[in-house]
């Protein structure tokens, strides 16, 4: 027999915890949702199996399409514009910038703040009434209009505008921190070569920031896919439900309509999504990864 | 103070049926007070077997003695030993009598007493200068002086040191090697001694084991292992440059037996070499090939050697030493180096190599083992 | 690269960094203005009669829904939610870093990748049955139920932010406090924490960022006396009495902000860090 010595058994019963928490309140509650999503569940829990009856109400439901096609329009531009001005940014800083710390610091506060601050000071700006439309009129642009907010065509295009001032730049930092990383013998034996400075940063330097653009990339899909706060203080999900996306639709359906079934439905839908952008995203990167 | 015994030391990571074996039956034995070498190179289980006698590791099998009590389910703490690791493993925020005291006042030793360690200590490694610096402001030769007081102040019954001077430059290296030696003869603590540079093994070592794959080749002392390697292995991997392993025939006239080694890459005529073993020992060898070692200061001038057997062999490329001239030649097909003196060689094709063949050795090709 | 170039340059580059700032700049002059001055004025002009009338009313009588006691309350609801759950989660996930990195045992790599996989989740698949828990054992309509969400779904991050630092701590320094007589919690506290401050500022700001400004858990899980700050500033902004108070919501952003604002402000390296640190998990 051996003794166990406290070494031995501690830093599992540390881990316990967490180990438990984990296995509960995310892996058991997901599994919670999947078969709630297959209930008679309403404004209470009810266990009655009902199949895929609330898979065929939220497909049959206009107002999800509506949210999926916002969600697809908010995703891919903001991410597309984050990383293009992220990109962008970060190149121009890496011009051995004098007051780069500042800047930077600048580019970078948004992110410091709560999407519901960003909502918040963003609707008041793009206010057709006394913001940006009247400062524009004022200087003397009588004819000028901007009523995205209050348009229903163009109202998820502000949530755009909002989530790229608020992450464009993190973006940056990201790739900022990635061409800091890139090896300063093969930019300086590509000069030897005779390359130009933009052929440097397009031939060599973007390429090898493959991976950074994979977790940047990464990260925003995240954050787009999640997004709800941003949506509820900028347009509240209006003008009427134009500018829904899914988390916003999981939320009213599961605790203001009391359609929990449904609610749950669609939250399965969005860990679907999830998945299906991240897994293919995270195996791409880490067989490049094993590659090298 | 103690002896170490290791028996039957296995040591299998992941599943133990299915696992990789990376210890297969360890058998060693030192006496208190002795130096004990582990060398070989990586990933031949050096290492693991010091981390396991340290406690750090588990034993799958086997049993590890100290003082001829099993120690398998000591924790570290308890077995008495102390260790110095190959990157020191200072502890970062502590300053160096910090770092020296640390294990003292684990073990509750009254302060007085933690002082006294300290200045005895901090005396014997001069280092008393630095007692109050922190790692990072100490240069590499430092940090292992530090280190080395950490584990004498404990006063262990074991030693054990994990490579402890491959981050230090070759100068250093020399200078550490000789008072790691120094120390260890004026203390007489039992000492295990991991690395894989074969010259600290040879110069510190009172027993010397070479590992590869988990299993001990030889274990002996430094001249048996230099003189009378046990296979081919420890024959290359102790020396520089390593032992000679030059095919060759056998033939035996009543109670001579003697080596045939062609010389030359095109040459038709080989040289004849007396051996000094009976017909007895070779005759399973008899007609098939074996492998003669012959060290390259084996082969070499006629001032340096008398009573040795002389061949004229072509030289293929000569390096310099300064001391020595190392000769390349073919001999039997295989690249072999001659150890000559410089003044010998000059701008020659061919160079006059005396053989001693009392030192010659003899393997059997197949198994790689010894002949005797 | 010549001057013009050059030039040009920094244009580009001041513009962004003017943009960047453009909202904060109209937060701030209108949260000083008068109603009659912003109806007036121009949204970029600053104040010409500053006053901080806007700035009383946010903070204590502004109505948030049926209350109009202004965002004060749910300011301190947010500190009592944010700072134990920032320092439990921390110090959970120290530990967790520790015994993942340097006391490894059969299994101890896949509870790390199941633990990080929960980053991954959105949240929305875990909301309604911990609805149902917190409501079951008496934690919804307090702080503790919002302390014990954000502890929970917090935990993989600051684990994951330990591991990734400890990991990098070479495994003979833990080795050399054993064999001088160190167990689990000793080498945790005496070797490993002296040299931890760095990580522990990130983590405790990445924490502090992301428990402050949230607003899902919030409006899921807080009855209406325990919302923390960002959703009362919803519900301000949504709560319309007559007219609209442009520059009380203003005032009302700029203070729910301003924690976040200053940390970053104070230790903006720290929080640059964790988002990076945050990025390159996996």
């Amino acid at each position: 027999m051996r003794p166990l010595s406290a070494d031995r058994w501690l830093p599992k019963l540390v881990l316990s915890p967490t180990l438990l928490a984990s296995l509960i309140f995310v892996y058991g509650f997901i599994l919670i949702t999947i078969a709630m999503s297959f209930t008679e569940s309403r404004m209470l829990p009810n266990w009655e199996w009902a199949g895929i009856d609330r898979y065929v109400d939220l497909f049959d439901n206009d107002r999800f399409w509506v949210s999926a096609k916002n969600l697809a329009i908010f995703g891919s531009l903001f991410i597309v514009i984050s990383m293009a001005v992220g990109l962008f940014l970060a190149i121009l800083l890496d011009q051995k910038i004098r007051g780069e710390g500042f800047l930077r610091a600048i580019y970078l506060y948004p992110m410091a703040l709560s999407f519901i601050v960003t909502g918040t000071a963003w609707k008041w700006m793009l206010n057709p009434g006394l913001g940006l439309e009247r400062i524009v009129q004022q200087w003397g642009f009588a004819d000028f209009t901007f009523d995205w907010l209050v348009n229903p065509d163009k109202a998820i295009y502000t949530v755009v505008i909002a989530g790229v001032w608020q992450s464009a730049g993190f973006a940056m930092a990201l790739f900022l921190a990635g061409l800091r990383g890139v090896d300063s013998e093969i930019i300086k034996a590509a000069q030897v070569d005779g390359a130009t400075l933009p052929t440097i940063y397009r031939r060599i330097i973007i390429p090898s920031l493959r991976p950074v653009f994979f977790s940047v990339a990464l990260i925003l899909a995240h954050i787009a896919i999640k997004s709800f706060d941003l949506v509820m203080a900028l347009t509240g999900g209006g003008p009427g439900t134009a500018s829904d996306v899914p988390a916003i639709f999981m939320y009213q359906f599961s605790f203001s309509r009391g359609q929990l079934g449904v609610g749950a439905a669609s939250a399965v839908m969005m860990l679907m999504t999830i998945m299906a952008v991240m897994v293919p995203l995270m195996y791409a990167e880490a067989k490049s990864g094993n590659a090298r | 103070m103690a002896s170490l015994g290791i028996h039957n030391i296995r040591k299998t990571y992941g599943d133990r049926a299915k696992g990789v074996e990376v210890l297969k039956g360890i058998n060693l034995d030192i006496a208190d007070g002795e130096f004990l070498i582990l060398v070989g190179g990586s990933g031949c289980g050096k290492s693991t077997l010091l981390n396991m006698i340290a406690g750090l590791e588990t034993v799958t099998e086997g049993e590890i003695t100290i003082n001829g009590k099993r120690v398998n389910e000591l924790p570290p703490k308890d077995r008495d030993i102390a260790m110095v690791f190959q990157s020191y493993a200072l502890y970062p925020s502590m300053n160096v009598r910090e770092n020296i005291a640390f294990g003292l006042s684990l073990r509750k030793v009254p302060k007085t007493e933690q002082d006294a360690t300290i200045a005895r200590v901090a005396k014997l490694l001069q280092i008393e200068a630095l007692l109050n610096r922190k790692p990072a402001q100490l240069s590499g030769g430092q940090r292992q002086r530090v280190a080395m007081g950490r584990a004498l102040a404990r006063e262990p019954q074991i030693f054990l040191f994990d490579e402890p001077l491959s981050n230090l430059d070759a100068k250093l290296r020399v200078e550490m090697r000789s008072e790691i030696k120094l120390l260890h003869k004026r203390l007489g603590i039992t000492t295990v001694y991991v690395t894989h540079d074969q010259i600290e093994a040879m110069t510190l070592g009172d027993k010397i084991a070479v590992m590869k794959d988990g299993v001990v080749q030889q274990f002996g002392t430094p001249e048996e292992i230099y003189l009378q390697p046990a296979n081919t292995f420890v024959a290359s991997f102790m020396g520089s440059p390593p032992m000679n392993l030059i095919p060759a025939t056998l033939s035996v006239e009543g109670e001579r037996v003697t080596a045939h080694v062609r010389i030359g890459e095109t040459e038709a005529h080989s040289a004849a070499l007396p051996l000094n073993v009976t017909a007895e020992t070779v005759k399973q060898n008899l007609g098939r090939r074996v492998l003669l070692g012959l060290r390259p200061e084996h082969m070499c001038d006629s001032s340096r050697t008398t009573g040795a057997v002389a061949v004229e062999v072509p030289i293929t490329m000569t390096e310099i030493t300064g001391a020595d001239a190392l000769v390349f030649t073919k001999l039997g097909g295989v690249d072999v180096v001659c150890r000559l003196h410089p003044r010998s060689v000059g701008q020659a094709e061919r160079a006059q190599v005396h053989f001693d063949m009392t030192h010659a050795v003899l393997f059997d090709e197949a198994s790689g083992l010894r002949i005797s | 690269m010549n001057a013009v170039s050059r030039f040009f340059l920094y244009a580009i580059l001041l513009l962004a960094a003017l943009y960047a700032l453009a909202p904060l700049w109209v937060m701030l002059a209108t949260s000083f203005k008068s109603l009659d001055e912003i109806r007036e004025g121009s949204l970029i002009a600053a104040p010409q009669a500053p006053t901080i009338a806007a700035w009383g009313k946010a903070w204590s009588r502004a109505c948030t829904g049926v209350r109009c006691d202004g965002l004060q309350p749910f300011f301190i609801n947010s500190l009592l939610m944010t700072i134990p759950a920032v320092l439990i989660s921390t110090i959970i996930g120290a530990l967790n870093g520790y015994a993942l990195t340097h006391w490894k045992f059969r299994g101890s790599e896949v509870l790390f990748t199941m633990l990080l996989l929960g980053c991954f989740i959105p949240f929305q698949v875990v909301l309604l049955p911990m609805a149902r828990t917190l409501g079951a054992i008496g934690f919804v309509d307090s702080v503790f139920g919002l302390i014990f969400v954000h502890v929970v779904y917090g935990l993989a991050f600051t684990t994951l932010f330990f591991r990734n630092y400890y990991i990098g701590v070479p495994g003979e320094l833990i080795k050399a406090a054993r064999v001088d007589g160190a167990g689990f919690f000793t080498i945790f506290w005496r070797i490993l924490m002296p040299i931890s401050m760095p990580i522990f500022m990130v983590c405790v700001i990445w924490q502090f960022t992301q428990i402050w400004n949230d607003f899902l858990f919030g409006v899921v899980f807080a009855g209406s006396d325990s919302q923390p700050v960002t959703v009362a500033l919803n519900n301000l902004v949504r709560t319309s009495t007559g007219v609209k108070e442009y520059n009380v919501d203003m005032a009302a952003a700029i203070i729910a902000a301003l924690p976040t604002l200053l940390v970053y402000i104070v230790a903006g390296k720290y929080f640059v860090r964790g988002l990076t640190a945050g990025a390159v998990k996996g």
